[in-house]
């Protein structure tokens, strides 16, 4: 992989180096939003969940993926194959594990693409990791889905009391017996364990953490800290929240990462993380969300295109819809504010637009 | 979808270099950049009408292959996306992945 960091440069206001670090980060940024040798699709295959936590902020109101619209992503990724180097297919949801079909269908295409030498498959998902089990795991890996992101409240109970079935039954035991499956399989895969952090599941935190460092070890998995948020979520039963600048917090973030062996920086935090902080000091790689990229599209189970995964009911979202033939129709007007950030290089548009544009901020 | 040119591409540094001022003139463009990036009817991105890694070559005098080998680096090896809105996506999530 060529490497095109920016060497070491000094950029005091006098050096001529100042301008050709600024145009480096112009290009790094807009290479990676503008790019069409990339294509991310981030696709809902379902929006129906078989999970209720108590803090999601998703309405359930669209349910599976009609095969008119599977069939559109189909048509849509062999219209842009041959000028593709590489294809990201990103399942979400609701679950996504809950409409495989759709899966199945999308990612063997990804995969013939891929085995063809037309272009590159990468691929991941987030998931509740219920239905993760090893014959499931095996199946997604052989799409390339190795890119997986489970969430954790807890151990045990801790867990349980915020992320139930939708029955109101437990879920952690399942869970945890699917994740110790893949660790003691030698499957090629990485898996982001997601550990919310909220006020009262401190002692199961904790407790997770000791069983995450005896049993997921390897270097294939890794845990990013989540402080619980307010993201619109309307159970009675939503969780208080930390207040990110709150003493109790960063000395809680802080016993849980010490106790941890293998924990991911980038996004520990709610202002972007240390090592990302670090690459943006150093000038040459700014924080891009997906949703300021051009070169990503949210694809709803409805056929709905969106920009952000979680402003999923914000107008300013709806950027247009994609057609069973594959073709896709824009709102620009809608789609530019998204974009913003790509012209204005501005490192909060790039770094969450959403806050910027569904503030109003046009 | 047009390819690009000389003279297209001239056009393109300019208008980008106008975005990226706090000008007056700037403002209209900054406010609406849709007049400068555009998806269409396939997904592809073109930037004042021209197809968007041919006007990244033209404007940083890179490659289509530099450009591709970057986009991968950032968003197929190391996913350094992160959105800080609360998205639990893997995309979102900030995390490394080889």
């Amino acid at each position: 992989m060529t490497s095109l960091a920016a060497p070491v440069l000094d950029v005091s206001a006098a050096s001529p180096n100042a301008d050709a670090l600024r145009r480096q980060r112009e290009w790094n940024v807009r290479s990676t939003g503008l790019s069409n040798s990339t294509l991310e699709l981030i696709l809902l295959p379902t929006e129906q969940c078989n999970f209720r936590c108590t803090y999601c902020y998703e309405d359930f109101a669209i349910g599976r993926m009609p095969q008119g619209v599977v069939d559109g992503v189909m048509a849509l990724i062999r219209r842009r194959a041959a000028g593709l180097k590489h294809l990201h297919l990103n399942y979400f949801g609701g679950e996504p594990l809950l409409n495989m079909r759709a899966v199945r269908q999308i990612s063997a295409l990804g995969k013939q693409l891929h085995d063809q030498g037309v272009l590159r498959l990468t691929s991941g998902m987030t998931t509740n990791g219920f239905l993760l089990d090893d014959a499931m795991m095996e199946e997604l890996v052989g799409y390339h889905c190795t890119q997986l992101q489970v969430s954790l409240d807890g151990w045990g109970d801790a867990h349980d009391r915020s992320r139930p079935k939708r029955n109101g039954g437990p879920t952690f035991d399942r869970i945890w017996a699917n994740i110790l499956s893949a660790a003691q399989s030698s499957r090629d895969f990485s898996m982001l364990l997601r550990v919310h952090l909220m006020p009262g599941n401190e002692e199961g935190v904790l407790r997770l953490a000791e069983r995450i460092n005896a049993s997921c070890s390897d270097d294939r998995f890794q845990v990013l800290l989540k402080k619980v948020g307010n993201w619109g979520g309307r159970d009675p039963n939503h969780p208080a929240v930390y207040d990110e600048a709150s003493d109790h917090f960063s000395n809680f973030y802080d016993r849980v990462r010490n106790s941890l062996s293998r924990v991911s920086d980038v996004g520990a935090d709610e202002s972007g993380g240390n090592a990302a902080k670090a690459a943006e000091a150093e000038g040459t790689a700014p924080f891009i969300c997906y949703a300021a990229r051009g070169n990503s599209l949210v694809v709803r189970a409805n056929g709905r295109l969106n920009k952000c995964t979680v402003a999923l009911s914000s107008k300013g979202n709806d950027v247009g819809e994609i057609r069973a033939d594959g073709t896709i129709s824009i709102d620009a007007d809608r789609m530019a504010p998204w974009m913003r950030g790509l012209a204005t290089m501005d490192a909060e548009q790039l770094r969450c637009p959403a806050t910027h544009v569904l503030s109003g901020g046009r | 979808m047009n390819y690009t040119s000389k003279g297209a591409a001239t056009a393109l540094l300019a208008a980008m270099s106008i975005a990226g001022t706090a000008s007056p003139a700037a403002a209209s463009i900054v406010g609406k950049p849709a007049a400068v990036v555009q998806l269409d009817e396939n997904g592809m991105i073109a930037i004042a009408g021209i197809e968007a890694d041919a006007a990244l070559t033209a404007m940083y005098d890179q490659s289509p292959a530099e450009v591709f080998e970057y986009a991968m680096d950032v968003n197929g090896i190391h996913c350094t996306t992160n959105n800080n809105a609360g998205c639990n996506t893997v995309a979102g999530c900030g995390g490394t992945f080889v």
